[in-house]
């Protein structure tokens, strides 16, 4: 278990959520859940963080804002789409505006479903993401620093 | 000054400041998690990140960053090598600001509106530390008569005794240094900062690394200044150094909403009521050294 | 040996004035850059020269002609206040008129009562301390002439409205550079007013070139200010020839420091301190200072910055052994000290990158006057070091800033972003200027140190160090982030190099390498020209300068090594990784770093420094400080009278 694993910083972005799952988000930081425990700090910046942590569906506004949020993060990095509208679009999907889940713009490495998610989801998804980031990790190293 | 013992005490400096630097801000997580009723990290965290940190791509906003950076970090080192080799303070309070200077052209040199934001608090901060550090220099002087650590140390009598008000004042600007509060310029770990953590926002990889490790670094100085009012104590030193961070922790989750403006206030408000005229007493009575 | 030296002497003294009449009846370009260039090599080559016989060897020159010569001073000096009186007559101003009269009428009462008295035996003396002095004025103070010369092709280029009066200009700056000699190197205080008032006419009238009504009205307060000062030596004059009337005994400098009843010497030192606090702009005169930016940038840098007002403090230096350890030089280090906290407070506030200089520089001398006030030899030290260092880091500055203004049209510090790159040479000099002005290891920084350190000797200088700190912290935040602006928004495509004129160029890294020569060998200054200097004046003093113990000095040079690599890794060091695009909570960036907008409309992010006008502005502080410095120069008077009196 390397570092990677023990300290997933965390960029949060609401690309057009209700604030359902936004919310739950940071009910995962409060004392019940507590997810520092696991090294996870909400960063809200790109430069800082290791996952990124995407609500709510794709419209023609968050293109690219979310393309340019990815993008700043550095390598290696995961994706979780969280909730059901960052998974597809959700009951938004047929709206003019929408294009999607947020997997048509970026790659997206964990879903987590829900509407919206449980906390205890959420955490489950980020432990999967942290398993990916690792992998991800070692063939970074592998590849050799850019 | 010995030589053995001046390079004894940089070697010392250079390894096991990081080493304890880290472990006290890994203790001071698990502090923190506590007070607000959580579990917190595990105590070694602070290492995991920057292990972590080290391997992630280099990537930068702009490249002096990475220059800058260094010698922020080589800086900050460079001022404790001065203090714990029984150096001048003045050079060391010199050197800090120098030091400081670096990270604030990282900031200001990455082009991005909430990084210069961020150094330009930043830059708040250290002027608002910058009178304190020089008269605690001043008051050890008049106290014992030298700016040399070495022969600071060696004085029997704890300077604490003539200086309790410049420790009061150095105890405050610790607030600050930790860089937990206040919020609107902090840049540690709590959820509750306005600026995408200000200056080290354009950072990422290893050149936020550095600045974590000189982080650590620069908070053993300041908690090495502390110790130096008890030289001659050195078990009350300790204890003293260790009941002042406790208390910081606590300040911080008892205030986490203080602004700049507010925190340049108080903390100047202290300085003239307690440094300043601790100084004057001292200017017109004497010490009690 | 005793000939040549005179010879250098009058070379300094006479070739300027020479240079003056011949610049003054032409006007060709070609010609005048000769002219300019020629006399600046003959002024650097003889200053070189004389501070080397002085160094191996102090000079001391008596001449038989001077009664003639005295008695033409004279003439000079009421030429002087008739043509002030003239000029305030013809644009109707009251005050300047007034004290010009009364300036004249003391005159005049000298000539009358004391005419036999005012011949001093010795008239030039050179020591370390005056060498120090010519060679500022030699090397920095041509650098600076020739600087003017590209500078003034340029600046009635953006000022076409402004009547072009070259021969003029570059007169005065000459006849300047030879009163400047002439205060340096004169030791009869008559001489030294004499040349006191003629570089405040200079001054005066290159405040009022452009002849705008702002320009007329800041050359006004300027001289009536600079009168009071003149007023004031003149008074110290009488007074030191009541005290002694036999003979011209106390007007010279050399048998002033070295009479035996101090005491006697409070009042005249007293006016004295008035003579240096007006000339260096100190707190409650500073205004004349800043009105002073209107002038063109040379001046700034050669009569404001680097030259005349060092006239003021160097004055309180030789002074200083007078003031040491009376209640009058504690009060006089107050002023110094309060000057340089109020100032460096005002400075935060300006954006305007002249008037930041004019604050700094009011806040530097009034640390030297703090010091001289102190009077101690570490003090002395102390002031003399920050005398090197600030004319020839602020001369580089003020040549800088006008060198830019004349390239982006604005002087204003929130317009040099990204200048490194738009400007590569002259933003990396200014670089060099601003550490040079306030951070370790540079020399500012370390004749700041000596200061703090050498007030910590005597009583009361506690309160001085207090000032020190916090006004040290000011200066900190505000060079910071000006500093800050030219390293912002570095990542824009390189602008069309501009063409920075041949003189502008040579002037500008000549500062440059000076500065950094300085501050790198400032430890060989000390040793070289202080040390022998408070030798020869205090008969206490040993060189045991406590700053300088050898584990400082090495990590100075510690220090100095550290920085070299970064800055050669900055230069030469490639850097692999990706280059992000800046954060703005994830708005696209163009390549000119402008971000895009919700209606797909680029915009520039434009970043401002804080100014804290509400806390440091003019309209807080000023009035305060006025109220505390006239309370503390009347404490002053006070004092000296009671210490005279009892």
């Amino acid at each position: 278990m390397s570092s990677a694993e023990k300290s997933p910083w965390i960029l949060h972005y609401n690309a057009s959520s209700c604030n359902g799952c936004d919310i739950e988000i940071l009910a995962a930081l409060t004392p019940l859940y507590d997810v520092e425990r696991f090294g996870i700090i909400n960063t809200g910046n790109p430069a800082h963080a290791d996952i990124f942590v995407v609500t709510g569906s794709v419209n023609e506004q968050n293109k690219e804002v979310l393309k340019n949020l990815y993008d700043q993060i550095p390598e290696p990095k995961v994706v979780v789409a969280v909730g059901i509208c960052a998974a597809s679009g959700g009951v938004f999907r047929d709206c003019y505006n929408v294009s999607g889940g947020i997997a048509t713009i970026i790659p997206v490495d964990a879903y987590v479903p829900g509407c919206s998610v449980r906390p205890e989801a959420l955490i489950e998804g980020v432990v999967k993401a942290i398993g990916v980031l690792e992998k991800k990790r070692a063939l970074f190293d592998n590849g050799g620093a850019k | 000054m010995n030589l053995m013992s001046a390079i004894g005490g940089a070697v010392m400096f250079l390894f096991l400041a990081p080493i304890l630097g880290g472990l006290i801000f890994g203790v001071d997580r698990v502090l923190t998690a506590r007070m607000q009723s959580r579990r917190g990290p595990p105590i070694l965290q602070p290492f995991y990140d920057i292990d972590k940190l080290w391997h992630k791509e280099r990537a930068f906003a702009n490249p002096v960053e990475v220059i800058f950076t260094s010698g922020y970090l080589v800086l900050i080192a460079f001022s404790g090598v001065i203090l714990f080799s029984g150096g001048d303070l003045l050079l060391v309070v010199f050197a800090l600001a120098l030091a400081h200077t670096f990270l604030l052209l990282a900031a200001y040199a990455a082009n991005a509106p909430y990084s210069i934001v961020g150094a330009e608090r930043e830059l708040i901060g250290v002027m608002v530390a910058e009178p304190v550090l020089l008269l605690l220099a001043v008051g050890f002087f008049m106290v014992t008569e030298s700016f040399f650590v070495a022969e600071i140390l060696s004085k029997t009598v704890p300077a604490i005794l003539s200086l309790p008000g410049v420790f009061l004042a150095l105890f405050a600007v610790l607030t600050l240094k930790l860089r937990k509060s206040p919020f609107d310029i902090a840049t540690s770990h709590h959820a509750h900062q306005e600026l995408v953590k200000g200056v080290t926002s354009s950072l990422s990889g290893r050149t936020l690394a550095k600045v974590e490790v000189a982080h650590w670094y620069e908070t053993i100085i300041i908690l090495a200044l502390m110790f130096l009012f008890f030289a001659g104590a050195p078990i009350l030193g300790v204890a003293a150094v260790v009941v002042c961070y406790f208390l910081e922790v606590l300040m911080d989750n008892l205030f986490p909403r203080v602004t700049w403006k507010m925190t340049v206030k108080s903390l100047w408000i202290i300085t003239v009521i307690f440094a300043v005229a601790n100084i004057a007493v001292i200017g017109v009575y004497g010490g009690v050294v | 040996m005793y000939t040549q030296n005179l010879t250098a002497i009058l070379i300094l003294l006479l070739v300027p004035l020479f240079a003056a009449t011949l610049l003054a009846v032409q006007n060709r370009d070609a010609i005048r850059d000769c002219i300019v260039g020629a006399t600046s090599a003959v002024i650097v080559g003889t200053s070189l020269y004389l501070t080397w016989a002085a160094w191996t060897k102090p000079i001391a020159i008596d001449l038989v002609s001077a009664k003639e010569i005295n008695l033409g001073l004279c003439i000079v000096e009421l030429i002087i206040a008739l043509a002030i009186i003239g000029l305030s007559i013809k644009y109707l101003r009251v005050l300047p008129a007034i004290l010009g009269f009364i300036q004249l009428a003391l005159v005049g009462i000298i000539e009358l009562f004391y005419a036999d008295s005012v011949s001093v035996a010795t008239t030039f003396i050179v020591n370390d301390l005056t060498a120090v002095m010519i060679l500022i004025i030699g090397i920095i103070g041509t650098l600076i002439c020739v600087y003017a010369l590209g500078y003034m092709k340029d600046y009635h280029h953006h000022h076409a409205e402004i009547p072009e009066r070259k021969p003029y200009f570059f007169a005065m700056l000459f006849i300047f550079l030879s009163a400047m000699f002439g205060i340096v190197l004169s030791n009869s205080l008559m001489w030294i007013l004499c040349f006191w008032e003629v570089t405040t006419l200079c001054s005066f009238l290159l405040i009022g070139y452009s002849k705008t009504p702002e320009a007329v009205t800041n050359s006004f307060r300027a001289v009536w200010m600079n009168l009071i000062g003149g007023i004031a030596f003149t008074l110290a004059i009488i007074c030191l020839l009541e005290i002694e009337p036999s003979g011209a005994h106390l007007l010279s400098i050399s048998n002033i420091i070295i009479y035996p009843d101090m005491t006697a010497l409070t009042i005249p030192a007293a006016f004295i301190a008035i003579a240096g606090l007006t000339k260096a702009a100190q707190m409650p005169f500073s205004t004349w200072l800043t009105g002073a930016m209107v002038a063109p940038t040379p001046v700034s840098a050669l009569l404001h910055s680097s030259t005349m007002v060092k006239a003021g403090v160097y004055l309180l230096v030789i002074f200083s052994p007078i003031f040491s350890h009376t209640m009058v030089g504690i009060m006089l280090a107050f002023i110094g000290a309060f000057t340089f906290f109020v100032t460096s407070a005002l400075a935060i506030s300006q954006s305007n990158a002249k008037k930041v200089l004019a604050y700094s520089t009011i806040a530097n001398l009034g640390l030297i006057t703090a010091c001289a006030g102190i009077g101690t030899p570490e003090s002395v030290m102390a002031a003399i070091l920050l005398i090197i260092f600030h004319a020839v880091a602020k001369g580089l500055l003020f040549m800088c800033v006008g060198a830019v203004e004349h390239r982006i049209s604005s002087r204003d510090i929130e317009d040099m972003d990204g200048l490194l790159v738009r400007l590569p040479l002259l933003a990396t000099m200014m670089v060099i200027g601003i550490c040079g002005m306030y951070l370790a290891p540079f020399g500012m920084l370390i004749a700041k140190w000596a200061a703090l350190v050498a007030f910590l000797s005597v009583p009361f200088g506690w309160a001085c160090v207090i000032l020190l700190a916090f006004g040290s912290a000011f200066t900190l935040f505000f060079w910071t982030k000006w500093l800050g602006k030219l390293f912002m928004r570095m990542n824009r495509p390189a602008a069309p190099e501009t063409l920075l004129r041949v003189s502008e160029k040579i002037s500008v890294i000549g500062t440059g390498v000076l500065t950094l020569i300085c501050s790198v060998g400032f430890f060989f200054i000390i040793y070289l020209f202080i040390d022998p200097y408070l030798t020869s004046i205090y008969k206490e003093y040993s060189d045991s300068m406590e700053i300088l113990v050898f584990d400082n000095l090495l990590m100075i040079v510690l220090m100095f090594v550290i920085l070299a690599i970064l800055v050669t890794a900055a230069h030469f060091g490639h850097v692999p990784g990706r280059t992000l695009s800046p954060y703005l909570s994830g708005r696209g960036v163009d390549e000119y770093g402008r971000f895009r907008g919700s209606l797909g409309v680029y915009k520039e992010a434009k970043s401002a420094n804080y100014y804290m006008v509400e806390y440091c502005g003019e309209e807080v502080l000023m009035r305060p400080s006025w109220v505390i410095s006239i309370t503390l120069i009347i404490i002053l008077f006070a004092l000296a009278f009671l210490e005279v009196m009892l």
